[in-house]
């Protein structure tokens, strides 16, 4: 097999973070989605099995502390644990609104590490700052990276409503589905099936 | 200067207009007789919706009163809370004179010439406010780094409208929640920094136009590079905006939870935010011809 620091184009003592970003860089370019309907995508698809291959080559040379890296890989697995413990931290610190200690912790945990809890909770930092526009975008990343997350949809709504208590209600047009907007559109399609000759709820 | 944190007074019920025209009367009495003559001509709905917030949020004693305005010739009913117009209308002293020398600083020539003879005046104003060392301090130190802020930000995808919007509402929130503590001071700093932070922003969008002729600072037209990118952008715009009155709202509806006391203040504060605020926004939208509705 060839060098796989040759592979992804970098020197044998580059840190984890540049093996890491020359190999995104690199699977970036090579993506089979670049090259759908080419005839370069065989080609692509071979490449991207090596660069994988390489990367994986490397991570496995470092965690096996071979030297020629900065750090161990191994940092990386146990990074994951770690980090959901600085993540609970940060939420008790987030609780009694020891904003600036949370946002402190948030901030040495690295660009290559940052998940989408990582997100949700820049999100409230910011937020709890005021700073709701850039809230808005890290909430919205942490929406992403994790759609099933019901905790961090939740968060979001609660950006387009106002207070319980205000007399006026909600007057935010938003493309909301309320529970009610759920029922009345059942009867309404049952409405309609009845009148075609069908049934969509047998009750009713 | 600004205006835009009023209610919809169609809304309000009769008897909340009238405590609001009440606190206006108010307001405006305590600054003619306190600060300055002047003051009565520059008032703005901004620092009457201040002293609301801090009525409401420290329960202050007020009694409504029947005085004759001297600008009106008519008796008009007066609402007496002198702590909270004390406040406010240091504030407002504060505000006008870092604002006249902030546009001393921006201008050039023959117009930084007649600007200047125009600051002892505020200065006047400014130096008849005694007792608020640290709010000066505060509004000062924030207003200088604005300053820098506007001189050092150049185009820059990373740019955040929020950095820059900070240094106002920091000025607002420490307005709000000056003297206060606990509860009170949480909620009264938070509520003041959504109203800054919003009225800077919505201000930056009403000024949007002006500011790309004459090529002065607009945190808006930097982060989106020039008007039309504004305009692509409005969406993201309004959402922020209205953001922030919501948040405001939410914040302020802690105030109000489990205690036996007068909703008139809490009416007209919530209408502020969940009507007036978009009626604003709407108002400026519509002068942009963005679709917006004077509704």
């Amino acid at each position: 097999m060839t060098d796989p620091y040759r592979v992804l184009n970098i020197n044998s003592n580059a840190t984890d973070e540049e093996v890491k970003q020359a190999y995104r860089k690199l699977a970036k370019r090579y993506h089979p989605d670049n090259y759908i309907n080419n005839e370069l995508a065989d080609l692509a698809a071979e490449k991207m099995k090596e660069i994988n291959a390489a990367y994986d080559e490397i991570n496995r040379l470092r965690s096996e502390g071979v030297p020629g890296g900065g750090f161990s890989g191994g940092a990386g697995f146990s990074g994951g644990e770690s980090g959901s413990d600085v993540y609970s931290r940060i939420r008790i610190l987030l609780n009694s609104r020891r904003i600036n200690e949370a946002e402190v912790l948030l901030q040495r945990i690295s660009v290559a590490e940052r998940n989408a809890e990582w997100h949700f909770l820049n999100g409230l930092v910011l937020y709890n700052k005021g700073w709701l526009q850039d809230a808005r975008v890290e909430v919205e990343t942490a929406c992403r990276l994790d759609p099933y997350n019901a905790e961090y949809r939740a968060f979001l709504d609660r950006f387009s409503t106002g207070s319980a208590h205000s007399p006026y209600g909600r007057t935010y047009s938003g493309n909301g589905c309320s529970g009610c907007d759920v029922c009345s559109s059942l009867i309404c399609a049952d409405c309609c099936c009845e009148c075609m000759g069908g049934d969509l709820i047998r009750c009713c | 200067m600004f205006g835009y944190i009023r209610p919809v007074q169609s809304e309000l019920l009769v008897r909340e207009h009238e405590l609001y025209r009440a606190v206006y009367c108010g307001l405006c009495r305590y600054g003619g007789k306190h600060i300055s003559h002047f003051t009565r001509f520059l008032l703005n709905y901004d620092f009457v919706a201040l002293a609301l917030l801090r009525m409401s949020v420290v329960q202050e004693e007020a009694k409504i009163s029947l005085k004759r305005c001297p600008y009106h010739f008519k008796k008009r009913r007066t609402l007496c809370a002198d702590g909270s117009y004390e406040l406010t209308s240091a504030a407002f002293a504060f505000l006008l004179y870092y604002k006249a020398l902030d546009d001393i600083n921006d201008s050039k020539g023959i117009k930084k010439f007649f600007k200047r003879l125009a600051l002892p005046f505020f200065s006047h104003i400014k130096n008849r406010v005694k007792g608020y060392e640290v709010l000066e301090s505060v509004i000062e130190k924030q207003i200088n780094k604005l300053a820098e802020l506007e001189k050092t930000d150049t185009p820059d995808e990373q740019f955040s409208l929020d950095r820059v919007a900070d240094c106002f509402a920091v000025i607002v929130e420490s307005i709000a929640s000056y003297g206060l503590k606990d509860k009170e001071k949480v909620i009264a700093s938070q509520c003041g920094y959504h109203i800054g932070r919003y009225i800077y922003i919505i201000d930056a969008l009403d000024d949007i136009k002006k500011d790309s002729e004459s090529g002065n600072y607009n945190p808006l037209l930097i982060k989106y590079g020039d008007i039309s990118g504004v305009i692509d952008n409005i969406e993201e715009i309004k959402t922020t905006i209205t953001d922030s009155l919501n948040a405001f709202s939410s914040v302020y509806g802690l105030n109000v939870i489990g205690e036996e006391r007068d909703k008139s203040y809490d009416n007209i504060i919530f209408n502020i935010c969940e009507l007036g605020g978009r009626a604003a926004l709407n108002k400026v939208l519509g002068s942009l011809n963005l679709g917006g509705t004077n509704d």
